[in-house]
C-alpha cells in the first residue's frame, strides 16, 4: 500500500554487524611493522613498549608507531585507526586494566581486524567480564585476547617487564596463529 | 528468570577492581542497580551505561532496558559525566 | 504506480485525487514509530534524490555513529529524515552542516542523546543563507512560524530517533527533557548586532554562511527595560547565570546569552565589546559559599574554592549571541549541557548545488 515510503531507520549496508572475521595471520613475524595502541591508564604505554622490545629482539619485528588514545572509554578515533592501518602490519593494543578500557580495547582489536590488521589485545584478568561483554556486543562472542594479572597500574618498570615477558608467548601465538574463528 | 549469583559476584569483583561497589535491587521484571564509588574509584573506568546494562541483563535475568542504572556521577538529576 | 489494490477506508488516495491518500501515508509512518509526535512527510525515493542532489556528498558516507549501540547513519539517511521533517531540498546542505556542528560538540558525544538531562541542540545560523532560506533571526526567533527554523532542527532529531533508534522512554532517558528540544534553530541578527557575527569566534569569516551548535538544558528570559545603566542590565543577566539550580555541585555551572538587539546595542553604546560583556558576566556571576551550602551544593573537596565562587567556567566560555526584534529590552539566558559549553567551532555551509528538478519549486 505505502511501499514507496522509505524506511528512515534503515542504516547503511552491513550495519547489522555480524561476527568480525579476523585478519589473515602472517605466520612469521620477522620484518613486520609493529604498531602499538595504548590507553591513558598508568603503565599501559610502558607495558606495550616492553612487549614491543621483546617482539623486536626475539621475533625480528620493527616497532614503527605508538599511539595513545585520547579517551579511555571510547575506541580509537578513525584517524588514529587509519594511521595504524596505513603504517603497520600488526598491532598490539593495551592495557585494558579497568572496566571501560578493557571494553574499548576489545572494540579497538575488532576495529583493526576488520581493517585487515592482525591485532592482539591485552586485558588484565579482573576485567574479563567487560572485555567479553564488548566482544558480544560487537557480534564477536568468544573473541580471544591475552590476559595479565590485575593490577597493572601499581607495578614498577621491572614488574611491567616481567609481565610483558610472561605475556609475549601468547601474544605471538595470537598474532601468528592459524586464522581460526574464535570459539563462540 | 532468576539471578545468576555466581556471575553477579564475578561482575561485582570486576567493579571492585576499579573500587566500585554495586547494589542490586531486583523487583519482578525490573531492577534498580546503583554503582557507588569508593575513594580510589576512577571516574572514567566505568563502562558506558548501555554496555553495563547489556552485561547485567543476562546476569539478573532482566531485560537490559528494564534495568535502572545509577552511576556515581549521576548527581541529582544530572548525568553529564557518564559518557 | 500500477493498479495496486487500494484500501477503501477513506485513507487511500486515488489517481484523480491523490490528496485522499495523504493522511493514510502519514498514519503509516506513525504506526511504524518514525514520527516525533507531529506528522512527518512520507519520503519517497524521488524526494530523497532531490535532496541528495543539493550536496556534493556520497550518499553512503557515514556521518555519525553510536558505537555502543552499533548504529551508524549516512548522508542518505539524513536526507530521508530531512524530507520527513518538512525541510525543503535547499535546506539540506545546512541540515548536514548542522549535524556536523552538533556531532562535533564534545557535549554530544557519549550518552548525550540518552541522558537524563535531555539536552537540546541550539543551532545558530550566520551569513546570507538566513535570508536565502528564510531563517528567522528577528521577532519571535525562538518561537514557531518559520519553516526553516522549525524543520532543520527537527531533521536532526529524526536522525537521532530513526537513525540511531534513540527514542524517549526507551534508549532516551530524559527525566523531563527540554522544551523545543529539536526546534531551537535561530539566525543571528547580524544587521542589528553591534558586534561581529557569532560564527567569527567559531573560525568562519563574516559574511560566510555558517552554523554553530550548542547543547542546552534550558532558556530563561531577562526582562530589563527601564534602567539607564549598562551594568544594571549586566547584573540582571549575571544573576540568572549564577542561579544555583543549574549548578550540579561540582566544577562549575555553565551559561550563555542570546541578547535582544536592544540590550546588545545598549551595552555597545556604553562601550562594551562582546569580550567586555563576557568578562563582566564572568566576574559577577558568582555565589557565596553560604549560598552553595544552603542549596546543598557545597564542595566536598579539601579546597572548596573561592568565596564568592565563580559559577561560570571562564569569560570566553560564556557565548554571547544577538537575536530577536528591537522592540523591547529582553534577552535570553541559556544553559549549555556538560562542562565544555561550546567547542568554539562553527561549520561553514556549502551553497546548495543547482538542482532545478522542478523549476516551479525553485527557491525564490
Amino acid at each position: 500500500m505505502y511501499d514507496s515510503v522509505i524506511d528512515p531507520t534503515l542504516g547503511p549496508a552491513g550495519d547489522a554487524r555480524g561476527r568480525t572475521a579476523l585478519a589473515p595471520r602472517p605466520g612469521d613475524l620477522s620484518g613486520l611493522r609493529l604498531g602499538l595502541l595504548a590507553n591513558t591508564k598508568r603503565n599501559a604505554e610502558e607495558f606495550v613498549e616492553e612487549v614491543a622490545g621483546l617482539l623486536e629482539s626475539q621475533h625480528g619485528v620493527q616497532k614503527v608507531l605508538i599511539r595513545k588514545k585520547p579517551s579511555i572509554v571510547e575506541p580509537a578515533p578513525p584517524e588514529m585507526l587509519e594511521e595504524l592501518r596505513a603504517e603497520c602490519d600488526v598491532v598490539v593494543v593495551g592495557v585494558g586494566d579497568c572496566g571501560s578500557c578493557s571494553a574499548s580495547a576489545v572494540a579497538d582489536g575488532l576495529q583493526l581486524e576488520e581493517a585487515g590488521i592482525p591485532a592482539v589485545v591485552i586485558v588484565s584478568d579482573a576485567f574479563r567480564v567487560s572485555a567479553d561483554a564488548m566482544a558480544t556486543l560487537q557480534g564477536t562472542e568468544g573473541y580471544q585476547y591475552v590476559t595479565t594479572p590485575h593490577p597493572v597500574a601499581n607495578l614498577s618498570r621491572q614488574g611491567v617487564r616481567d609481565r610483558a615477558t610472561a605475556a609475549v608467548p601468547e601474544i605471538v601465538a595470537l598474532l601468528r596463529g592459524p586464522n581460526v574463528a574464535p570459539a563462540s | 528468570m532468576s539471578v545468576d549469583q555466581k556471575q553477579l559476584d564475578q561482575l561485582k569483583q570486576t567493579l571492585q577492581a576499579d573500587d566500585y561497589r554495586m547494589d542490586v535491587d531486583v523487583r519482578g521484571d525490573s531492577a534498580d542497580v546503583a554503582i557507588v564509588a569508593g575513594p580510589d574509584a576512577c571516574e572514567e573506568c566505568l563502562v558506558p551505561k548501555p554496555l553495563m546494562q547489556s552485561m547485567l541483563g543476562p546476569v539478573l535475568g532482566i531485560e537490559p532496558a528494564s534495568i535502572r542504572l545509577v552511576y556515581p556521577t549521576d548527581g541529582p538529576g544530572a548525568d553529564v559525566t557518564t559518557s | 504506480m500500477t493498479a495496486a489494490p487500494r484500501q477503501v477506508d477513506g485513507r487511500a488516495g486515488t489517481a484523480d485525487d491523490p490528496v485522499r491518500g495523504v493522511r493514510g501515508a502519514i498514519e503509516y509512518c506513525y504506526e511504524r514509530g518514525w514520527s516525533d509526535g507531529l506528522p512527518v512527510v512520507p519520503a519517497t525515493e524521488d524526494d530523497v534524490a532531490e535532496f541528495l542532489a543539493t550536496v556534493d556528498r556520497d550518499p553512503d558516507e557515514v556521518i555519525g555513529a553510536q558505537s555502543h549501540l552499533n548504529r551508524r547513519v549516512t548522508v542518505a539517511q539524513a536526507a530521508v529524515n530531512a524530507v520527513m521533517a518538512g525541510c525543503r531540498p535547499e535546506y539540506f546542505p545546512l541540515v548536514l552542516a548542522a549535524w556536523e556542528a552538533v556531532t562535533g560538540e564534545p557535549a554530544s558525544r557519549g550518552g548525550a542523546w540518552q541522558s537524563t538531562s535531555g539536552p537540546a541542540p541550539l543551532l545558530v545560523v550566520n551569513g546570507p543563507i538566513r535570508d536565502r532560506l528564510g531563517i528567522n533571526y528577528a521577532g519571535g526567533v525562538f518561537g514557531p512560524g518559520f519553516r526553516a527554523n522549525a524543520t532543520i532542527g527537527r531533521a536532526l532529531g529524526l536522525v537521532v530517533r530513526n537513525g540511531y533508534g534513540i527514542r524517549p522512554q526507551e534508549l532516551e532517558q530524559a527525566t523531563q527533557g527540554v522544551p523545543g528540544r529539536w526546534t531551537m534553530c535561530i539566525g543571528e541578527h547580524e544587521e542589528l548586532s553591534p558586534w561581529e557575527p557569532f560564527s567569527v569566534a567559531g573560525g568562519v569569516a563574516a559574511g560566510v554562511d555558517a552554523v554553530s551548535a550548542l547543547l542546552v538544558r534550558d532558556c530563561e528570559y531577562i526582562d530589563n527595560r527601564h534602567t539607564e545603566s549598562a551594568e544594571a542590565v549586566l547584573w540582571d543577566i549575571a544573576d540568572t547565570l549564577a542561579r544555583t539550580g543549574a549548578y550540579l555541585g561540582i566544577k562549575h555551572s555553565t551559561g550563555g546569552v542570546v541578547l535582544g538587539p536592544e540590550h546588545a546595542q545598549f551595552l555597545a553604546a556604553a562601550g562594551y565589546s562582546r569580550a567586555d560583556v563576557q568578562q563582566w558576566l564572568f566576574e559577577h556571576a558568582t555565589r557565596t559559599q553560604a549560598d552553595l551550602i544552603a542549596a546543598g551544593k557545597e564542595s566536598h573537596d579539601r579546597d572548596p574554592g573561592p568565596d564568592p565562587f565563580p559559577m561560570m567556567p571562564s569569560a570566553a566560555e560564556i557565548p554571547v549571541i544577538v537575536a530577536g526584534a528591537a522592540n523591547a529590552a529582553i534577552s535570553m539566558v541559556f544553559r549549555p549541557f556538560g562542562w565544555s559549553t561550546w567547542s568554539g567551532r562553527s561549520v561553514p555551509v556549502p551553497p546548495a548545488r543547482d538542482t532545478a528538478t522542478d523549476p516551479q519549486e525553485a527557491p525564490a
